[in-house]
């Protein structure tokens, strides 16, 4: 310390006044700026419409000129669906939880608009009637921030603060299980749309929760059969989030490509929200395997295909739950194409009334043209994903499973429930005694040139298996 | 590829991937390790730092289309501006007249820091929605042998040892460097020594804030969708536990310590998995602690 071996006086009061009135300044400058990136940032977002941040009330009633002019329900027996001229009676709440905010944001957000189009198709359609009068579906919901701490008290405010006569569960397995024992506890039907882990049923005795999508051990199947029809040589790295819905998903892809005798050569989970995967790519590229299946949900998709392009090629990758949203396409661009995906619905399937009839089951709601368009109208042209799909089913059977037990009773609901085998835009829906999902089935989607096409199953595919995934 | 020499080879590139990360780490770490050794301060909200770094990157790519490496200046100097506004607006009023920093000072500052913490991270999720974020940045990769090593984790590996080194400079070259290590060492006698202790004080925490700043615009090149607003729960143990390894107050411990944990987490994950990997690096805090409270350098 020679440089200070000879004391300098002190700085003079003024100077260090002055110091301190330039760094009081310069922070007051940085808070501005923190807070105009912030409002930016938040109006760009589309402003409060665009995403309640917390507590909405869905429209009790959507004005929509283009959907009232279209054709009303299809349906082999349309006479089931309106009993004579009923009474307005007033409005079934139906509560739920939905991720707005955190790691489910955009499942959650496409799921709620999937939501209230089926809302306003319900409720532009005559309502659901009981016992002679007719009541319009009101959705009540909270922001759960994706996160499952937050759901017990909002479905508790839901249900005796706000009136829900009606619940729907949260998106995810991990929240669904959180909110489940609810539907038990307090003696409330609750849809499961976004749930599909086999464990929330198979682990516990539930009376109340049903499933309308098919379940999480079914997810990967289709892209096991499609590698043992067509390379039934390549070797299989499976890397997924290690939550219930997706280690699930993975494990019985697993035993499934085993059973097939098809060789997997690397296995790896990660928790939730990991934010590097670069050891495990690289791993399951040393392991030598050619195909990737696994992941999770959007963000980790997101990351597993940013990641890849400095890691590994495979010549196969197929992800959970990202790939079919719009905006895994829209971010990653040329990375995407050749992708694929499970999906547990696309506007391009053929569920029709006439197929319904032919299948001898009842037919109910929109058909699959009919909610693409209604969608579209509420959401700016958008196209569904299957979140909005399957969120949007599970209000439209329980719609007619209220209309058909012709009564708001838990139990008689549940019952009716029970009993139902129909056919929705969204596919065939039947549950088993636990109210586990038996009839649904899924499709497997590839980004081909920027479109989704659905791949398999041969029956209803649009499009062959674009092979092999080259990155771009 | 036969089993071990699989292994081998993960273990290789777990190695290398673990060097690069520990640099980024060891910047994050010195940000801590500064206020920590000058002001005597255990900053909770230091992770709410790098969250801030990271989102300001994250912003100056979306509006204005930098990339994320030249936003780490403009980072610094908010951090640099936002740690001087810190110093006077909290640490001051604790701070100054001070002999010595005793050991209520610490819990005061430790105190006031946490509801920094939860203040920021709150505010964040408000302004910010809890959403992932991330920039989408491809510097490309280079390959050798059977490894393809991402190019970014160089540069910003290259970067944040240039950066340390920079700072180990400026504290031991330079005057100010040397006041604020008499600062740190003894104020009384800094004082004697014409060295005024508020400066030098507010200019340390200022320098803290800057480095942690830029060490969070340097993670978002390496974690492709990992900005949010809670990120900083990671990131702050991570930077203790680096702290402790290396020895409070000491620069290059910051470095020897972010090196170790990053190739015990990557390394680690191989064998261990994500999770374990993790609780491992945390757990390297107890015999440290025990065996060599002063850090592994001496």
């Amino acid at each position: 310390m020679s440089q200070t071996s000879e004391p300098e006086p002190a700085p003079p009061a003024s100077k260090a006044g002055r110091t301190k009135l330039i760094a009081i300044v310069v922070a007051i400058v940085v808070i501005l700026v923190a807070l105009a990136a912030a409002a930016i940032y938040y109006f760009r977002l589309g402003g409060p419409c665009a995403t309640p941040a917390s507590l909405s009330d869905g429209p009790a009633t959507v004005a929509n000129p283009a959907w009232t002019a279209a054709p009303v329900i299809q349906s082999p027996e349309p006479t089931d669906k309106a009993i004579g001229s009923p009474t307005q009676a007033g409005t079934i709440t139906v509560g739920f939880t939905i991720s707005l905010t955190g790691r489910y944001t955009v499942e959650g957000t496409n799921s709620l608009r999937g939501l209230n189009a089926t809302e306003s198709w319900i409720n532009t359609h005559g309502g659901i009637t009981v016992g002679g009068q007719t009541y319009d579906v009101r959705l009540k919901y909270y922001n759960d921030q994706s996160d499952s701490g937050n759901v017990n008290q909002l479905y508790t405010t839901l249900i005796q603060q706000d009136g829900a006569q009606f619940l729907l569960a949260p998106y995810s397995s991990a929240l669904t299980t959180a909110a489940a024992p609810i539907a038990d506890g307090q003696d409330r039907v609750m849809m499961s749309h976004g749930g599909a882990a086999d464990t929330i049923w198979t682990s516990t005795n539930r009376v109340n929760l049903v499933e309308v999508l098919s379940p999480a051990s079914s997810y990967l199947k289709g892209s096991v059969d499609w590698i043992k029809a067509n390379h039934s040589t390549d070797r299989i790295a499976v890397i997924h989030e290690s939550d219930s819905f997706s280690t699930l998903a993975a494990q019985s892809a697993i035993t499934y490509a085993r059973s097939l005798g098809l060789t997997v050569v690397y296995n790896a989970s990660y928790p939730t929200g990991t934010t590097d995967l670069s050891t495990q790519l690289n791993a399951a590229k040393l392991a030598c395997a050619d195909a990737l299946i696994g992941g999770g949900h959007f963000n980790d998709g997101l990351l597993i295909m940013n990641q890849l392009k400095t890691t590994w090629t495979p010549k196969f990758v197929s992800l959970l739950v990202a790939v079919t949203e719009p905006s895994f396409q829209a971010q990653l661009q040329a990375t995407a194409n050749k992708v694929l995906g499970p999906s547990q619905w696309e506007s391009g399937v053929t569920y029709s009334p006439a197929l319904a009839q032919t299948t001898g089951i009842d037919w109910f709601g929109p058909t699959p043209a009919e909610f693409t368009q209604l969608y579209g109208t509420l959401n700016a042209g958008a196209s569904p994903s299957y979140h909005s799909a399957e969120a949007g089913a599970a209000l439209l059977v329980l719609a007619d499973a209220i209309r058909r037990a012709n009564s708001l009773n838990t139990a008689a609901v549940r019952a009716a429930l029970g009993t139902m085998h129909i056919m929705t835009f969204f596919g065939e829906f039947q549950i088993d005694s636990r109210g586990l999902q038996v009839a649904h089935s899924m499709v497997v989607v590839q980004w081909q040139a920027g479109a989704l096409k659905i791949v398999q199953p041969q029956d209803v595919a649009e499009s062959p298996v674009q092979y092999p995934y080259t990155g771009s | 590829m036969a089993d071990a020499s699989v292994i081998v080879a993960q273990v290789i590139f777990g190695l290398i991937r673990g060097i690069l990360l520990g640099c980024v780490f060891a910047l994050i770490a010195l940000g801590l390790n500064l206020v920590w050794g000058i002001a005597k301060v255990v900053n909770i909200a230091h992770g709410e730092l790098v969250m801030l770094g990271a989102y300001g990157a994250y912003f100056l790519n979306l509006f204005l289309g930098f990339n994320p490496l030249l936003t780490a200046p403009i980072d610094a100097a908010l951090g640099l501006a936002a740690g001087l506004g810190f110093y006077f607006a909290i640490l001051h009023r604790e701070l100054r007249g001070k002999e010595a920093i005793t050991l209520q000072s610490e819990m005061v500052t430790l105190v006031a820091t946490f509801g920094l913490s939860l203040a920021i991270s709150n505010l964040a999720n408000i302004a910010f929605t809890g959403n992932f974020v991330g920039i989408p940045f491809d510097a490309g990769s280079i390959e050798i042998g059977f490894l393809q090593i991402p190019l970014a984790g160089i540069y910003v590996a290259v970067l944040s040892v240039v950066i340390i080194s920079l700072t180990h400079v400026l504290l031991n070259r330079t005057y100010l460097g040397n006041a604020i290590r008499a600062y740190s060492q003894d104020i009384p006698a800094a004082k004697l020594m014409g060295i005024n202790p508020t400066a030098v004080a507010a200019i340390g925490t200022g320098l803290a804030f800057a480095v942690t700043m830029a060490g969070g615009a340097f993670l978002t090149t390496l974690f492709p969708t990992g900005i949010n607003p809670y990120m900083g729960a990671l990131y702050a143990p991570i930077s203790y536990v680096i702290v402790v390894l290396g020895g409070p107050g000491r620069m290059w411990g910051s470095l020897v310590g972010g090196l170790t944990l990053g190739i015990v987490i990557d390394v680690g994950q191989i064998f261990l998995g994500v999770e374990i990997a993790y609780a491992v690096a945390f757990l390297l805090l107890i015999p440290v602690l025990l065996l060599r409270p002063e850090g592994i350098l001496r």
